[in-house]
């Protein structure tokens, strides 16, 4: 890939990786714990399947963000690997 | 995600919500909807998701889906009525619904969860028109 294609590619994935930066930190302020521990009691059922629509949102959006996330900061350090090995 | 013979579309998230607001306006009596939440990724347009609300007479219909790279990979449609939750479609990876057969998919019906066949939103609103009816 061109240079500048990778660096526009590169900064896009840094737009995406703020908005989704911002709404992990607005759920954990919201419900008062840090993404990895939500993560963790979600996945194994600690926490409880909320009856409230929005909540139940903000949980399978929460999940989903943190996912994103784990891939954005993956395709990241692949664009910066192979800028090094160029 | 739309089929057309041996081909499969991918969605855009704008043009899922506009698929949405279209079939919901056309099937019910939608007195007035709101997009309550909207958000498309920068990287491509087929990664985000969107929240709407759609206004009954007495109800009102909740409508999310999230998508990546152009599939449906979370929903939860939700009709409501007087902040009772009559009916709900969603898809969340809960624990205590593995021992359903359609896990991850499953309905909320009053109180109860039940296995969720074929799910789409187009399902969702025949039941819907069901429970408004009686």
């Amino acid at each position: 890939m061109r240079q500048s294609s990778l660096v526009t590619l590169a900064e896009k994935y840094l737009q995406c990786l703020n908005d989704v930066l911002s709404r992990l930190r607005k759920y954990e302020k919201k419900y008062g714990m840090p993404t990895e521990e939500f993560i963790k009691k979600w996945k194994s059922g600690k926490i409880p399947e909320p009856e409230d629509h929005d909540t139940l949102v903000d949980f399978m959006n929460w999940e989903e963000d943190y996912e994103l996330f784990l891939e954005i900061t993956r395709k990241l350090r692949d664009i910066v690997e192979s800028q090094r090995e160029a | 995600m739309k089929s057309q013979g041996n081909y499969v579309i991918l969605l855009k998230v704008k043009e899922r919500l506009d698929d949405v607001i279209l079939l919901i306006t056309t099937r019910l009596k939608v007195t007035k909807y709101s997009v309550m939440d909207i958000w498309i990724s920068h990287v491509n347009e087929t990664t985000g998701y969107f929240k709407v609300r759609f206004w009954l007479d007495t109800e009102y219909i909740d409508v999310y889906e999230r998508l990546k790279h152009g599939l449906i990979v979370k929903y939860a449609y939700s009709l409501i009525r007087r902040d009772m939750c009559l009916l709900r479609y969603d898809n969340a990876p809960h624990e205590s619904h593995k021992n359903l057969p359609t896990f991850h998919h499953h309905r909320h019906a009053g109180n109860r969860v039940f296995p969720l066949y074929n799910p789409s939103l187009d399902l969702f609103l025949k039941e819907c028109l069901l429970i408004l009816r009686t």
